[in-house]
């Protein structure tokens, strides 16, 4: 199974959400206005569509192979 | 296909077709042309974090990104001569043949010009002009209480002697929020210390070398020795003004695509076609340019959003609606939300203040 290492840019961030409808284990939307991670390392696959889905571009994600 | 795609501009829009094509494994050669000297850059940030001094790298992409990607990022060249015809264009000054050419090239500022002092925002030069210029005893003006104004006039707040916001229209971002919500927005800027003229036109400037005063339709004159000018933005393109094109961002020129602030864009969900000047359409444009490019075609229907980062309130906007029956407000003056329905009651149009999952909630309602 694979993992993810995930970041966040913050200074691309605009608070569009669309990465915690894909990944709500992974992404929340902070009373600020930006996401955060609730995680920086998971299985989730969801992940890359957050990813493909920030229309900021802000959302890195490396596939960790697995051991 | 394989070939050369030259990519017209090099903002937002342009970059991204150039980065989601090699993404997509697209490995022919990809010329991405800007008439700025900069690479590509994040334009919001210029009239937020840039103008506060708060960032200094806006780039879109790491140093060394764009050879990595082995896009030739050509800087400083116009795109000019475009034939259609024998796929041929100048870039700079070199002659270049392509076989798939994309109109990203944006929008240039509505000018008012005059003495020394007046400022239009659309660049990173503009930006650093601008921040140069607005020193603690800077008297400032602002024609236009759009984003450019409102955001402008929030980041200068406090840094200059004082800030003026002017504008014709009965409230700021009217056409947007209506006049109950931008009613909102100018009491909270006149509550942080702007003072907002609204129902007033600019006539003209004083001053010889450098302005002096701003002459109002009414007759007054503002004191001002520095001025911004937000007045809205026209597109620009080699082939005119807006590029009208299909929803995959193909125009009626075979070969031709547009993506961006340039792209008057089919909207299936709206029933025509619709220019947005907003980061996320153009941002979904490009991706769809670029899987138009490469043969395998995805439209791009978004619900238009944007952001905008003033006097202490995120405002998220979702939805295109010319007009609707009913504005609901809920919240307090520090966050808040605004939902503008049509006579059924149906969704049209939201603002969020300050509420981010409401803001992301309203959008998937708007999507449905």
């Amino acid at each position: 199974m694979s993992r993810f290492t995930v970041h966040i840019d913050q200074s691309l961030c605009s608070g569009f959400g669309s990465c915690v409808s894909e990944a709500p284990d992974v992404f929340r939307l902070d009373p600020g206005g930006t996401a955060s991670l609730l995680v920086t390392v998971t299985d989730d696959p969801g992940v890359r569509d957050a990813a493909d889905a920030c229309p900021m571009g802000a959302i890195t994600v490396i596939e960790v192979a697995a051991a | 296909m394989n070939g050369t795609v030259l990519v017209a501009g090099a903002g937002l829009a342009g970059s991204r077709t150039a980065e989601t094509l090699r993404a997509r494994g697209f490995a022919g050669r990809i010329v991405l042309a800007g008439d700025e000297p900069h690479a590509p850059y994040e334009r919001p940030a210029l009239s937020k974090e840039l103008l506060a001094g708060t960032r200094t790298d806006v780039a879109l992409r790491p140093a060394g990104f764009w050879g990595a990607q082995d896009v030739e990022l050509v800087l400083g060249a116009s795109v000019t001569d475009v034939d259609v015809v024998r796929r041929r264009a100048t870039v700079g000054n070199r002659e270049l043949a392509w076989d798939a050419l994309v109109l990203a090239t944006g929008a240039q500022p509505r000018r008012l010009d005059g003495p020394r002092g007046i400022h239009h925002l659309r660049t990173l030069a503009d930006a650093q002009a601008l921040a140069a210029e607005a020193g603690e005893s800077a008297h400032l003006v602002v024609v236009g209480a759009g984003f450019i104004g409102s955001e402008v006039a929030s980041t200068l707040l406090g840094r200059v002697a004082s800030v003026t916001i002017v504008d014709p229209a009965p409230a700021p971002l009217v056409n947007v929020l209506g006049p109950d919500v931008g009613g909102m927005l100018a009491a909270r800027y006149r509550s942080h210390g702007a003072d907002v003229l609204l129902g007033v036109g600019v006539e003209g400037f004083d001053g010889a070398e450098r302005v002096t005063h701003v002459r109002l339709s009414n007759g007054e004159r503002l004191r001002a020795d520095l001025v911004v000018v937000g007045i809205g933005a026209l597109p620009v393109s080699p082939l005119g003004g807006a590029v009208e094109t299909d929803e995959y961002g193909r125009t009626s020129i075979p070969g031709v695509y547009a993506c961006g602030d340039v792209a008057a864009w089919h909207r299936p969900s709206l029933g025509g076609r619709v220019r947005v000047e907003h980061w996320t359409s153009a941002a979904g444009q490009a991706r769809a340019v670029a899987a138009a490019i490469a043969g395998e075609p995805e439209p791009f229907d978004d619900v238009p959003y944007f952001w905008s980062d003033q006097f202490g309130l995120r405002l998220q906007h979702v939805g295109h609606a010319a007009e609707w029956h009913a504005v609901v407000l809920e919240g307090g003056d520090d966050a808040f939300t605004a939902r503008y329905v049509d006579r059924e009651g149906r969704l049209v149009a939201a603002l969020a203040a300050n509420r981010s999952s409401d803001a992301a909630r309203f959008r998937r309602e708007l999507a449905a």
